[in-house]
C-alpha cells in the first residue's frame, strides 16, 4: 500500500545516510603519530643506517623513545645506559610472570612493562606500540614479521634483530644497538667487560679445562638435552657429544638409554621432589660418570633460560650460579 | 516402538538381485578356534619382542642373560624393571580397550562406537585437569586416580542424562549424551590449558596416550578393575548376539536388555575408565579391532569378544614398538602411533563394500 510503500522508502534513505555517514567517518584520515620532532641539526653520528632481518633501517637522530619487544633486548640496553620507555616480554601476561621467567631483568629497567604490546599469537601489536609514540623499535623475527614489520615502520624506524639457524650472537647485537643508539663505545666496553668476566671465570676452573659437560632436564619419563650453549665453550668446557647444536632447543633422550648421559660433568633439572627421587632410584643413574665423580649437580631451570637469550646482565647471573658448584666440584680439584 | 537404528544384516543385495552371502573369513568353528590360536601365537611373539627391542639397542644374547639372571644393574635393569612391566601394561590395557570397544559396538549397534562415546575419555581428561589445576597433581601414580574417578563419574552422568525419558537407556540417547557431554568437558579442559600452559605441560603428553614408565605400581591397583570389566563382558556376551537383532526382538528372545545394558556399561566404564587412568587416551584400538574380529569370524559376539582380546594387545605392542624405534634415541607415545596406524585402515574399513554389519 501507499504507507508501508514510503515506509521502505524512509527506510533505505535512513540507512544509506547512515552507512554513508560511518562510510564517511572511517575514511577520515587521522594524523599519523608524531616522530621525533626534529631539533637542530643532527647530533653526531646520524643519520646511522644498520641492517636489519627486514633490510636496512636508518635512524636520523638519537632516540629518546625507544619501544622494545624481548626481555632480552631489556639486557643489552641496560648495558650501555639506554632505558626505552615501554617494552613487554614474550608473550607473559604481566610484569610477576615476566620476571618470574626473566628474574635478571629486575631492577635493569625504568620504562613500563606493557604485556598489550604482544598479541595472542605472540606478534608485535602496531596499534599498542603506536600508543607510546615511539621513535625506535626493537623487537625479533618471530614477532616483528613482514606485515608487522611494515606496520610498525610507518610507526617509527624498526630495528629487527637478524637471525641465523645459529641462533643469536649477542655480540653482533648488542654492537648494532650501540650503533642505533649512539653508544658505540659503550657497547664495546660492556662486550669487552662480558669478555673479562668468563676469562676470570676460566680462571677459577682449571681442573675443567676441556671437560665434557652434559645438561639435560627429566621431563615425563624421558631425559632432554639441552642446546649446547655458547657459554659452554667460553668456560673452556665442551659440550657432550649428544647435546644438541646451537639452533635445536632439546633432544629427547628415552630413559633406557640414560647411559647415554656421560659428559663428566653434568647438569640436571627436575621439576618435582617425585621426578628427583625417581632418577636417583635408578640403579644406572649411579653409574654415570658424573655421579660417580660427584659431578653432577641439580640446578634451576632459570640457568638454562638465560643462556637462550644471553646477554650482560643473564651471563653474569648465570655465571654466579654455576661458577661456585663447578668451582667446588671434584673434577676441578684435580680429584678425576 | 523401534528403537534405535535398524542394524544391517549380513546378506545384501548382489548383481542379479539375489543375497550374496558374506563369509567371514573363518567361516566354521573349527577354522575359527585355528585362527584363534594363530592370533594367540602372533601375540606371544609381539610380546617377546617388545621385551627384546627398545629404545636402546640391547644385542639378543645380553637380552636373554638378562632374563635369566636378573642382577638389577644396567641393561638387566632396563628389560626387567622397564619394559617386562611396560609390556605387560600393553597387554592388558590393549585387552581392556579392545574389549571396551567391541562391547560398546555391540550395545549402540553402531558401527563407529568407540570407548570414549560414553565420555570416558572426556572424563578422564576433564578429572586429570581438575587434579593439576587444583590439587597441583604432577605425576601419572597422582593422574591415576583422578582418570579413574572422572571416568566413572561421568559415565554415571551419561547414563542417567540418556536415560531420561521413557524407553530407558537408548543406545542412540547415550550416545548423544555421551557426545554432547564429551564436548562440553572437553571444551572445559582446553579453556583450563589455555590460561594456565605451564601447570598443563605435563598434560599434554599424558593426553597423547602413552605407556612410557608405567610400572607395577601404577598397573596392579587398576587391575583388579580391568578383571571385573573382563569377567562382565564374558556374561554379556550371550545376551549382545540378541541385543545386535534390536532391542524389542531381543526381548522376544528372552534377553533381558535392561541387564545387560547396565552390566555392558559398567564393564565399559571399568575397562576403559581403566585403561585411559593407566595410560591416558589412546584411540582407534577400541574403534578398529572389533571391527577387523568381525571381518575375521562373523556377528557372533562371543567370538568377536574372544579374538579382540587377542588383536587389540597386538595392535598396542605393535605401536608401541614401532614408536620405540623409530625415533632413536628419543620415543613416540604409543597414542601417537595408533593414530597413525589406525586412520588408514579406518579409511579402509569404511571403503569396504563388504563391509560386515553387526
Amino acid at each position: 500500500m501507499n504507507t508501508s510503500i514510503r515506509r521502505r522508502r524512509t527506510a533505505t534513505v535512513v540507512a544509506a545516510s547512515l552507512g554513508a555517514t560511518l562510510f564517511l567517518a572511517g575514511c577520515g584520515s587521522s594524523d599519523e603519530p608524531a616522530g621525533a620532532d626534529p631539533s637542530g641539526s643532527g647530533s653526531e653520528g646520524y643519520p646511522v643506517t644498520v641492517d636489519s632481518a627486514h633490510g636496512e633501517v636508518t635512524v636520523d637522530q638519537e632516540p629518546e623513545r625507544i619501544v622494545v619487544i624481548g626481555t632480552d633486548i631489556i639486557d643489552l640496553l641496560h648495558s650501555i645506559d639506554v632505558q626505552p620507555v615501554a617494552f613487554s616480554g614474550y608473550g607473559d601476561p604481566d610484569e610477576e610472570a615476566m620476571l618470574a621467567a626473566y628474574p635478571w631483568v629486575t631492577g635493569l629497567y625504568t620504562g613500563q612493562f606493557d604485556a598489550t604490546l604482544v598479541t595472542a599469537e605472540y606478534k608485535a601489536d602496531p596499534e599498542a606500540i603506536a600508543l607510546h609514540e615511539p621513535d625506535l623499535i626493537i623487537g625479533t623475527p618471530y614477532y616483528i614479521e613482514e606485515q608487522q614489520y611494515e606496520q610498525l615502520s610507518a610507526i617509527a624506524p624498526t630495528y629487527v634483530v637478524p637471525s641465523s639457524s645459529a641462533g643469536w650472537e649477542w655480540t653482533d647485537t648488542l654492537s648494532a644497538l650501540g650503533n642505533l643508539t649512539g653508544k658505540s663505545e659503550e657497547a664495546t666496553q660492556a662486550i669487552a667487560a662480558v669478555e673479562d668476566e668468563f676469562t676470570a671465570a676460566r680462571d677459577r676452573l682449571t681442573g675443567l679445562q676441556g671437560s665434557t659437560l652434559s645438561i639435560a632436564d627429566y621431563w615425563d619419563g624421558s631425559l632432554r638435552l639441552m642446546t649446547a650453549f655458547s657459554w659452554i665453550q667460553d668456560l673452556g668446557l665442551t659440550p657432550a657429544e649428544n647435546q644438541p647444536g646451537a639452533g635445536s632447543a632439546f633432544e629427547t633422550l628415552s630413559l633406557e638409554n640414560l647411559d647415554q648421559f656421560d659428559g663428566d660433568l653434568a647438569f640436571m633439572i627436575t621439576y618435582s621432589e617425585e621426578d628427583r627421587a625417581s632418577l636417583e632410584a635408578d640403579p644406572r643413574y649411579a653409574a654415570l660418570p658424573s655421579v660417580e665423580g660427584a659431578n653432577l649437580f641439580f640446578i634451576d631451570r632459570s640457568v638454562i633460560d638465560a643462556g637462550v637469550g644471553p646477554g650482560p646482565a643473564s651471563l653474569s647471573w648465570l655465571l654466579e650460579r654455576i661458577l661456585p658448584l663447578l668451582e667446588a666440584s671434584e673434577l676441578n680439584a684435580g680429584g678425576q | 516402538m523401534v528403537s534405535g537404528t535398524h542394524a544391517p544384516t549380513a546378506p545384501g543385495p548382489g548383481a542379479n538381485g539375489a543375497p550374496v552371502e558374506r563369509r567371514p573369513v573363518a567361516s566354521s568353528n573349527s577354522r575359527r578356534f585355528l585362527g584363534l590360536l594363530v592370533a594367540v601365537a602372533v601375540l606371544v611373539v609381539l610380546a617377546l619382542v617388545s621385551v627384546a627391542v627398545g629404545s636402546k639397542n640391547i644385542p639378543l644374547t645380553v637380552v636373554l642373560a638378562a632374563l635369566a639372571d636378573h642382577t638389577g644393574q644396567g641393561d638387566a635393569y632396563v628389560v626387567w624393571d622397564m619394559r617386562i612391566p611396560r609390556t605387560v601394561t600393553g597387554l592388558c590395557v590393549g585387552i581392556a580397550l579392545g574389549v571396551a570397544g567391541a562391547l560398546i559396538q555391540a550395545l549402540t549397534r553402531n558401527p563407529l562406537a568407540d570407548p570414549g562415546i560414553l565420555g570416558v575419555n572426556a572424563g578422564a581428561s576433564f578429572a586429570v585437569a581438575l587434579g593439576v589445576a587444583v590439587f597441583g597433581v604432577s605425576s601419572i601414580s597422582g593422574y591415576v586416580w583422578f582418570a579413574f574417578a572422572g571416568a566413572l563419574i561421568v559415565t554415571v552422568a551419561v547414563y542417567v542424562i540418556g536415560s531420561a525419558g521413557r524407553g530407558g537407556a537408548d543406545p542412540v540417547q547415550l550416545t548423544l549424551a555421551g557426545v554432547a557431554l564429551g564436548a562440553v568437558l572437553g571444551g572445559i579442559v582446553t579453556a583450563m590449558v589455555l590460561l594456565d600452559p605451564q601447570a598443563f605441560d605435563r598434560m599434554r603428553t599424558w593426553n597423547a596416550g602413552s605407556i612410557v614408565g608405567r610400572g607395577w605400581d601404577i598397573l596392579l591397583p587398576v587391575l583388579p578393575f580391568l578383571g571385573i570389566g573382563v569377567v562382565l563382558s564374558v556374561v554379556a556376551a550371550t545376551a549382545l548376539n540378541a541385543i545386535a537383532l534390536g532391542d524389542d526382538l531381543a526381548r522376544s528372545l528372552g534377553a533381558n536388555v535392561t541387564r545387560t545394558r547396565i552390566i555392558v556399561i559398567v564393564a565399559v566404564t571399568l575397562l576403559a575408565g581403566g585403561a585411559t587412568a593407566i595410560a591416558g587416551p589412546i584411540g582407534f584400538v577400541g574403534l578398529m579391532i572389533p571391527h577387523i574380529a568381525r571381518w575375521l569370524t562373523g556377528p557372533d559376539q562371543r567370538w568377536i569378544l574372544a579374538y579382540t582380546m587377542v588383536l587389540a594387545p597386538s595392535l598396542v605392542l605393535a605401536a608401541d614398538i614401532l614408536g620405540r624405534i623409530v625415533n632413536r634415541p628419543g620415543e613416540f607415545p604409543v597414542g601417537i602411533v595408533t593414530a597413525i596406524v589406525g586412520a588408514p585402515v579406518l579409511i579402509v574399513l569404511v571403503r569396504r563394500r563388504r563391509a560386515s554389519g553387526l
